[in-house]
């Protein structure tokens, strides 16, 4: 069968081709608008616009105080348990392969600061601890809790209830830590937390963890000896930090290979 | 009636060894370190509401030890009951089991005041009668 096109057939269809060529350009034009402005977060663009813009961090840094209050003890964590002796690892491999899951584990809360153009702080909830240092699960963030066997209750209508409080702040930095001479209250503790970012700065993770940064841990402890008296910020803690980060569990999470 | 040797002892033993619960208690008290910084504040609260009734107590007893008066039974009973409540208040304050509603435990102490004195002055009335009646 031979299909004979002649001009009548082309100029029935004419109007069809046209509305046909139509929408085929239409289409090719969104799709091409939609590609350059897409919404989807691509982490190498926003990665290298950020590196184009330089002010972008210091308008959305939340700086930790360049020297920090005084803690209740502090201690370099050796290197060995962040890195081993790689020196090529970059600080996203400390704070997310070691520091955060063994923060996770522990089950912490924390916050995020940046220091100067380099440094990191992160920033642990205000927690309720026992007296020997380990942390009191049950009660952790929650204040005045009544025990719950029955003599411990008798025990506690009659004895003072001392409650043990403590916040741990990780610096990594490559400047060396000094802390100030001022103290920081529980309150001041607790803001401290609540006023910290979400989420770490990237651009400080691509920086290599270098033999120049270090990561510090600062233990803040607080004593309110009764029902009655108020808090006080402890000046020198009775445990070591390695003591108390055992305790807390976050050092077997730190050495966890 | 009941001899009133038989009812003022009974009275006197259950003061006596009330107050000595509450005095031990109120000593466990601030050496557990309850009180913190409000210790004599607590003492100051606590001392008024037992001694001078006590006192009152041990001195006329002693003053009247030889009599074989009669005393009416209802007026025994009447001062029996108002001094096991007025008691059990005071303890129910020293103890404090709702502390978690009040900062500390002297604001329940200065607010039982508003309970604690008019059974108290009740409590004075009918042992006082109770004591010093002759009759």
């Amino acid at each position: 069968m031979d299909i004979q096109i002649n001009d009548s057939t082309i100029g029935r269809f004419f109007p069809f081709l046209i509305l046909l060529l139509f929408i085929v350009q239409t289409g090719c034009y969104d799709n091409e608008n939609e590609t350059k402005t897409s919404d989807e977060y691509n982490p190498e663009e926003t990665e290298s616009q950020v590196q184009a813009d330089s002010s972008f961090m210091h308008e959305n840094c939340n700086p930790f105080p360049l020297h920090p209050p005084r803690a209740s003890a502090f201690k370099v964590v050796p290197r060995n348990l962040l890195v081993g002796s790689n020196d090529t690892l970059n600080i996203n491999y400390v704070l997310n392969k070691k520091l955060l899951p063994a923060l996770d584990n522990a089950g912490y809360q924390y916050s995020f600061y940046c220091i100067s153009d380099s440094g990191m702080a992160v920033v642990t909830q205000l927690e309720r601890m026992n007296e020997d240092g380990t942390s009191d699960l049950q009660n952790r963030y929650v204040d005045g809790a009544r025990p719950d066997k029955f003599w411990d209750y008798i025990k506690s209508l009659i004895k003072a209830r001392p409650g043990f409080y403590r916040s741990i702040v990780f610096i990594i930095s490559p400047y060396p830590v000094i802390q100030s001479r001022e103290g920081l209250s529980r309150d001041g503790s607790d803001s401290l937390y609540k006023s910290g970012s979400d989420r770490p700065y990237f651009e400080i993770l691509n920086y290599t963890f270098s033999k120049l940064f270090e990561c510090t841990a600062l233990i803040y402890q607080y004593k309110k000896p009764n029902e009655v008296d108020g808090v006080f910020e402890i000046n020198n803690s009775p445990m070591t930090v390695t003591d108390q980060l055992t305790k807390a569990g976050i050092w077997p999470g730190l050495t966890a290979k | 009636m009941i001899p009133k040797k038989i009812a003022r002892a009974r009275l006197l033993a259950l003061w006596s060894l009330s107050g000595l619960l509450l005095i031990c208690l109120m000593i466990a008290r601030t050496i557990g370190n309850k009180f913190g910084h409000l210790t004599n504040d607590a003492w100051s609260w606590f001392l008024p509401t037992i001694l001078p009734t006590l006192s009152l107590m041990i001195s006329v007893s002693i003053a009247q030890q030889a009599d074989d008066l009669q005393s009416s039974t209802f007026l025994y009973r009447l001062a029996f009951l108002l001094s096991v409540f007025y008691l059990v208040l005071v303890l129910f304050t020293i103890l404090n089991p709702v502390e978690d509603q009040f900062q500390n435990p002297l604001e329940l102490m200065k607010l039982s005041n508003l309970w604690l004195g008019p059974v108290q002055g009740l409590v004075a009335a009918t042992l006082g009668v109770f004591f010093v009646r002759d009759k």
